[in-house]
């Protein structure tokens, strides 16, 4: 390329950048950004605005990057350890290349050395990388640096549903998000008051993405979490009717379930309520009636759609959850111990006390394990193998 | 959502043909050697931020094929040296940018496979990875502060490369940080602890077992269970449930299970053939999934793959380094594998 | 994804197919793709109808998504674009109901002639966000079991759909239903890698 010709490249993409940065500037609710497939250069701004909609064609924008990354590393290189000084300069450039290459972790680092010494705000980033998320849903870079913000704010202060509306979107609009769902469950840990919203968001979205296994996973650990922190909901308990269900099922038999007294009795015969106390055993029924709700979910959504492995692999887990957590409490652990194991010596302990427990003590269970033993030999075997059911 | 699943041009969707079971031998090695001989390309533009695994995954695969002295062995260690931090001992992925625990795995697997230790300031290396490990023991992949089970894995990968694993981290703390990452549901793991397993990360946990030689902390039969559902029907292997088939899992599924003493658990000729169907026959390399653009990473874990499964004319691959076994001979590195029952 | 995009009624006359009405749900399409989304809805559900005899029903898979097309004896054709984890049955059983519906509210005489802009027939949004959830299809129960499920085609591309000789290429650029913006679309739209952040 001549001389001439190259300049007025870099003029023409200079401009496109302040073009950019201008609708940066004038509409601070810019929503979402997206790269236009267009083939020719039809001598008009290749910057489009409309509904707080950003858009940029895409036959420049190999040109537009490969000016701010020369920019910025131009920059760096020039200016050494000072160059955070020319932030405002830097700053349309970190825009436009983070726009285009979401993935690179060096310009994410420059916006986080800008936080800390003044140049950047902080709200503002949070509307960049929620930008960012919109072009890239899968974006790991962006999920983390909204984790590294966060860490600057007082915990009360912070919109946890908010938060958790941008994973909502970000997995609405990519299947199996990983980086969502992880995202997601750190939400949960710093906000664990949210289950209940939360259990009825993850069943909305289930139904609706039904192959999205990364939705059924945080489904388990939310259960999983909900127990751990002995939660339950009081008006819930007097009906159990999934739980009722399921016991009558096993069971073949229309018992007369009347109350949660009942249930109790058929689950865990002859333990000791008065020692594993009444808050924990409430949290057991709620929990276990909700792994039996998703066991008669996963079976509807059989009928509805056929076979899949999403609602295989949910229902076995569902079904893991209940089984385990009888035994663990027929076991009479200890307090500590009713919950998931944290070590992996406790967890090895308890597997290997799982595959000795003797199902032919307890009519429910046993019930349980002759009934799926019925459902083919790949089952049976997962049976086998996670369960520690012995068919022989 | 993205519509170009709609209008896709129909050259590229349908069945493929490409039923052809020869491995395109030289067409990938030049595929690799001509690989970012055209820096004003916009591929090689936009990748910059993890060139040093690009010249990893590279050097690699050609080594595996017999063929590492068609790359410029100086210019590349150049490279190299100009990408360690004069400050933290790190590497960054390329000169301008900053250091990261991952692309310092890259440069130490490429110095190792090139024998050039001494080129560089090794114990400015180890300073950088303890420097990175946490009080529970995880690694932090950088100094902002994201923990993944995969800069655990590079960090005990780099520290064992570099024959210095003693005394410089808590490797008790690492291990039980990685088992909190293991899933009771199925055995796997994610990238931390209530993360969905994922075979990639799998991968990285089981070698990380492997070289703190641990793997006796496995539920081999629960995790054996979950890797060998990763095979579908066209034979290839996803790298979770519900998703498409991949090249690159192909690699992370085989070396677990082949760390594990359990390769014989999956089809390897369906798998063999899936891969085969990812080659490029027209430009060299292997791509994801049959029909798509190659790349360098698929060519890497596709040719990886190949080795694990015996495939001839390639040399024989280390299933927890990723590296030519005659590498990690020279080195007396013992990664520890699990006998077949 | 259970998801319905788009739903429309055709009149098929000897030349080519006539739109009749239609309506999309694009809301989860990128804002400036709806447009030439929109677009190359219509044109596969036009080209499609074309090449579906009378009392026929096919359901044509592109990539991630679903074609339902049914032609009804009498050249009334209603064609439902979905996500391919849609089921198949709710979806042919909601066209019959819709082109029974639209039949007896709209003489024959007037398909032929017929236009989105001279037909009085405003039901089809309330349809495509009511079904978006295929559990309100339990109301529809007894006109599933009327449907023969066998009896439908199965295609796996649009190409599998056209005649000896066509091209969807060709198609795409003769079109005159398809912007210059729609059709740069088509061309820019080439192999992707779908799977891999290798950071």
């Amino acid at each position: 390329m001549d001389l001439v010709a190259e300049n007025e490249n870099e003029v023409l993409c200079e401009k496109i950048i302040n073009d950019i940065q201008a609708v940066f500037l004038k509409d601070p609710d810019l929503s979402t950004f997206e790269i236009i497939p267009t083939i020719l250069n039809r001598n008009k701004t290749p910057v489009v605005h409309a509904e707080h909609h950003l858009g940029l064609e895409s036959w420049c924008v190999k040109h537009v990057y490969d000016h701010a990354h020369k920019a910025i590393i131009g920059y760096r290189r020039q200016h050494q350890s000072r160059y955070l000084q020319h932030s405002d300069v830097l700053l349309k450039y970190l825009n436009v290349a983070l726009l285009i290459n979401t993935d690179v972790a060096t310009f994410w680092n420059i916006r986080r050395q800008m936080v800390q010494t003044n140049h950047l705000k902080i709200n503002c980033e949070f509307k960049f990388s929620a930008l960012i998320l919109s072009k890239k849903p899968k974006s790991s870079e962006a999920f983390a640096y909204r984790r590294w913000l966060y860490s600057f704010q007082s915990h009360d202060a912070i919109d946890w549903p908010s938060e958790f509306g941008i994973c909502d979107r970000c997995a609405d609009r990519s299947a199996n998000n990983y980086h969502a769902w992880t995202h997601r469950q750190w939400v949960l840990q710093n906000a664990p008051d949210l289950i209940r919203s939360e259990l009825m968001i993850t069943e909305k979205f289930m139904r609706k993405h039904i192959s999205d296994y990364s939705s059924y996973h945080y489904r388990q650990t939310l259960i999983e979490r909900a127990y751990e922190l002995c939660y339950y909901e009081s008006n819930e308990l007097e009906h159990l009717h999934n739980l009722k269900d399921l016991i009558s099922y096993y069971l073949e038999d229309d018992l007369e379930i009347l109350s949660t007294a009942d249930v109790l009795q058929i689950l865990l015969p002859g333990v000791d309520r008065a020692a594993v106390g009444e808050p924990r055993l409430s949290s057991f029924l709620y929990c276990c009636n909700l792994a039996a709700h998703d066991i008669r979910l996963c079976d509807d959504q059989k009928n509805m759609y056929g076979e899949r492995e999403s609602f295989e692999n949910h229902r076995r887990s569902s079904l893991r959850f209940i089984v385990e957590n009888c035994v663990r409490l027929l076991l009479g652990e200890l307090p500590g111990l009713y919950l998931t194991p944290r070590t992996y010596g406790q967890l090895q302990e308890f597997n290997a006390a799982l595959k000795k427990f003797d199902y032919a003590t307890n009519a429910f269970l046993s019930a349980l394990k002759r009934s799926e033993g019925l459902l083919g030999d790949s089952h049976r075997k997962w049976c086998t193998i996670f369960l520690g059911f012995n068919y022989a | 959502m993205d519509f170009t699943s709609f209008a896709k041009p129909s050259n590229v969707d349908g069945n493929n043909e490409n039923n052809s079971t020869d491995l395109h031998f030289w067409k990938h090695v030049e595929y690799i050697e001509n690989h970012g001989k055209d820096q004003d390309d916009y591929e090689y533009c936009m990748t910059e931020f993890l060139r040093m695994s690009g010249i990893y995954w590279g050097v690699t695969a050609l080594d595996i094929m017999n063929q590492l002295d068609r790359l410029d062995r100086t210019s590349i260690i150049d490279f190299i040296r100009r990408c360690q931090c004069p400050v933290t001992g790190g590497f960054a992925p390329c000169e301008g940018h900053d250091p990261h625990i991952l692309y310092t795995l890259s440069a130490i697997q490429i110095l190792c496979i090139y024998d050039a230790l001494n080129e560089i300031d090794c114990e400015a290396v180890v300073r950088y990875v303890s420097g990175l490990q946490q009080f529970d023991g995880s690694f932090f992949g950088d100094k902002w502060g994201e923990v993944d089970t995969r800069f655990s894995f590079c960090a005990v990968a780099i520290l064992t490369l570099l024959g210095r694993m003693e005394g410089t981290i808590n490797v008790d703390r690492a291990i039980k940080f990685v088992m909190s990452c293991c899933n009771q549901t199925d055995g796997g793991f994610g990238s931390k602890p209530g993360a969905e397993s994922h075979a990639g990360l799998i991968y990285c946990c089981v070698g990380f077992l492997s070289l703190t030689q641990s793997l006796h902390l496995l539920d081999v039969d629960k995790l054996g269970w979950w890797l060998c559902e990763r095979q579908l029907t066209s034979g290839g292997l996803n790298g979770r449930p519900e998703k498409l088939p991949d090249v690159c899992y192909s690699w992370w599924v085989l070396s677990s299970l082949t760390i594990m003493g359990r390769l014989h658990w999956i089809s390897a000729e369906k798998l063999k053939q899936f891969i085969l169907t990812c080659q490029d026959s027209e430009t060299g390399g292997f791509a994801d999934r049959t029909g798509n653009m190659p790349d360098i990473f698929h060519t890497l874990f596709g040719i990886g793959a190949l080795s694990i499964l015996g495939f001839e004319g390639l040399k024989a691959i280390n299933p927890t380094l990723c590296m030519p076994q005659y590498v990690i001979d020279r080195l007396g590195i013992k990664p520890q594998i699990l006998s077949k029952p | 994804m259970v998801k319905l995009f788009a739903l429309s009624i055709f009149y098929k006359g000897s030349a080519e197919a006539r739109l009749l009405k239609s309506t999309y749900d694009l809301q989860s399409f990128s804002f400036f793709q709806r447009g030439t989304v929109q677009e190359f809805m219509t044109f596969a559900s036009k080209t499609i109808v074309e090449r579906t005899q009378p009392a026929m029903r096919q359901s044509v898979k592109q990539e991630a998504y679903m074609c339902h097309v049914y032609v009804r004896a009498d050249n009334l054709a209603g064609v439902l674009i979905a996500d391919h984890e849609y089921p198949q049955r709710v979806a042919h059983t909601l066209i019959t109901k819709i082109l029974d519906e639209f039949s007896a509210k709209i003489s024959a005489d007037r398909w032929e002639t017929g236009s989105d802009g001279t037909i009085d027939f405003n039901t089809l949004p309330a349809y495509l966000a009511k079904y978006q959830d295929p559990k309100e299809a339990d109301a529809l129960t007894k006109m599933q079991n009327d449907l023969d499920e066998t009896k439908i085609i199965l295609k796996n591309t649009i190409e599998a759909v056209l005649e000896r000789g066509e091209k969807l290429d060709d198609m795409v650029i003769k079109s005159e239903n398809l912007s210059m913006q729609s059709k740069a679309f088509y061309k820019t739209a080439k192999k992707t890698n779908s799977c891999c952040n290798f950071s």
